[in-house]
This record gives C-alpha cells, sequence and structure tokens, in this order.
C-alpha cells in the first residue's frame, strides 16, 4: 500500500483547515467579563472573610489573654491571702502588707 | 494601543482594555484550539478559560515573547489538558465506546472513481484525517495542527511548545509519514 503523496497530502490538510475555519467564531468578550467579574467578587469575600476571620481570632486570642491574665491575678491574690490567714502564716509579713 | 501598553492597562484591570484583548485574540485563539480538540463546544469553553487564565495571570507574561505567543501557550496548555481529560474519561466509558458509530469505523467514500481533487473536498476523508490525526501522540498533534492547520511557522510553533524548532521537524515528520501512510492504507483499500 502506498501512503498519500505529499501533493495529495498537502491538499487534504488544506481541505480540512478550510472546513474548521468555516465554523462561525464565537464572541466571548460577555462570558469571560462576566467570569472575571464573578472571579474578583469571590476574591474580594474571600478577603474580607479572611481578615474577619483574622479580626475574630485576634479577639478570641485577647480574650483568653485576659481572661487568663486575671485568673492568675485572682488565684496569686487567694494563694496570698490563704497562706496569710495560715496558722505559721509570718504575722509582720500581714502587718506590713497592711501599712 | 500598542502592546506594552495594553498589558499595563490590563494589570491595572482595565475593563476597556480587557474588553479590546478579548475582542483582537479570540478570532485566533478559538481556531488554534478547534484545530486541536475538533469540537466547537469545547474550542468555546476552553476559548473562555484561555482568556480567564490569561487576565488572571497576566503579571507573569514577560516580554521574552509576543502577547500573542503567550495567549497561544496558554490556548494549548488548555487544550491538552483537556485532551488528557477526555482520555481519561473515554477509559472509563466502556458502554459509550462499545454503542459509538463512529471512531473507528471505516469510513466508505461515496463514488470510487471520484478523481483526487474531489477526494480532497470530500468530507469522509477529512474526517478520516481528523480521525488519524486524534491518534497522534500529543506533541505530534500538536505540531502538525500549529504548522498544518493554523498556519504557523516553525518559529513560531517552536516559541508555543517551548521546544527547539529542530524538535518541531522531527515532531512534524513524524506526523506527517504517520499520517500519509494511514490515509494512503485509507484511501487505496476504499478506491
Amino acid at each position: 500500500m502506498k501512503p498519500l503523496n505529499t501533493e495529495q497530502f498537502d491538499l487534504l490538510a488544506q481541505s480540512l483547515s478550510r472546513q474548521l475555519d468555516s465554523v462561525e467564531v464565537p464572541d466571548v468578550t460577555e462570558k469571560v467579563l462576566g467570569a472575571k467579574r464573578n472571579h474578583s467578587a469571590t476574591v474580594f469575600s474571600l478577603k474580607r472573610f479572611a481578615v474577619a476571620a483574622a479580626i475574630l481570632l485576634s479577639s478570641i486570642n485577647g480574650a483568653i489573654l485576659w481572661y487568663s491574665w486575671n485568673y492568675s491575678q485572682e488565684k496569686n491574690q487567694t494563694e496570698l491571702i490563704d497562706s496569710l490567714y495560715s496558722t505559721d502564716s509570718d504575722w509582720t509579713t500581714l502587718l506590713t502588707l497592711n501599712e | 494601543m500598542n502592546e506594552q501598553h495594553l498589558v499595563e492597562e490590563l494589570r491595572n484591570q482595565n475593563e476597556k482594555a480587557t474588553r479590546l484583548f478579548i475582542q483582537t485574540y479570540q478570532r485566533d485563539v478559538f481556531r488554534v484550539i478547534l484545530k486541536i480538540v475538533f469540537n466547537e463546544l469545547d474550542a468555546e469553553d476552553l476559548t473562555q478559560e484561555t482568556f480567564m487564565d490569561a487576565l488572571l495571570h497576566i503579571r507573569d507574561f514577560q516580554s521574552d515573547s509576543s502577547l500573542k505567543t503567550w495567549l497561544f501557550r496558554i490556548a494549548v496548555n488548555r487544550s491538552l489538558q483537556h485532551l488528557r481529560s477526555s482520555k481519561r474519561k473515554k477509559r472509563f466509558a466502556v458502554l459509550k465506546s462499545i454503542f459509538a458509530t463512529e471512531s473507528d469505523e471505516p469510513i466508505a467514500i461515496p463514488d470510487p472513481s471520484a478523481s483526487i481533487s474531489d477526494i480532497m473536498e470530500n468530507k469522509e476523508l477529512n474526517k478520516a484525517l481528523q480521525l488519524n490525526i486524534e491518534k497522534l501522540p500529543e506533541n505530534q498533534r500538536l505540531a502538525f495542527s500549529l504548522i498544518y492547520l493554523n498556519g504557523h511557522s516553525y518559529q513560531e510553533t517552536a516559541s508555543i511548545m517551548e521546544v527547539s524548532v529542530k524538535a518541531i521537524e522531527a515532531l512534524l515528520s513524524r506526523a506527517k509519514l504517520k499520517l500519509r501512510k494511514s490515509l494512503g492504507e485509507f484511501h487505496y483499500e476504499t478506491t
């Protein structure tokens, strides 16, 4: 079996190319612009969400820190008072504190 | 508006420039894709995706190639991804392939005594060429499509495919040999 000669082959390729060129080109301008607007809006929403989440997380973090600091202060005071009022406490310390 | 100015405006997300960019290149991008995937609807979707990719990554564009070549590179990569995913889908679509009427079925030329010029205009033979192009390895298919069907030069094709001109010559030579042989068989079997 002989292959097609170069001329026949070139003509055939041109013919297929022409056939494909006859396909109407769709206008995708509005679709692309719409998709880009949606994408930008989504990115903007995601950024806003990320900022809000960051603020919320730092607020929670701050609250936890504030609470733990407060708790440790309270605990320290309680321990101090407990130790002062305990039977073996040093009354001179209590007197110094009262002054 | 020259290319550099257009790129700057695209980076600034100027809608007027974006519109101009799409309208200037959509015809060429659609044709390049269509001549790789051979399907109008897929080509339309891939054209949109190509422009979306280009607009989202316009900051990555470097002036070592033209904007058009860069855009074609995106289009070709998108088309390749599409072909690969189609192949994967086909592998699993067993029933579809069993009942398919096209693809490997022999195509009959209506008039076996037709002259070669008639045959060149024959849609059946065009279809046979298309089916045989689809069977080529990816790189040969791309090289053939860009040079033979889209009319790009070897240099342009090399730049789009990011390979050397010599590699393009080798790919095209192999593609042509395979196609001529398979089409010759088809031609002589049916005449």
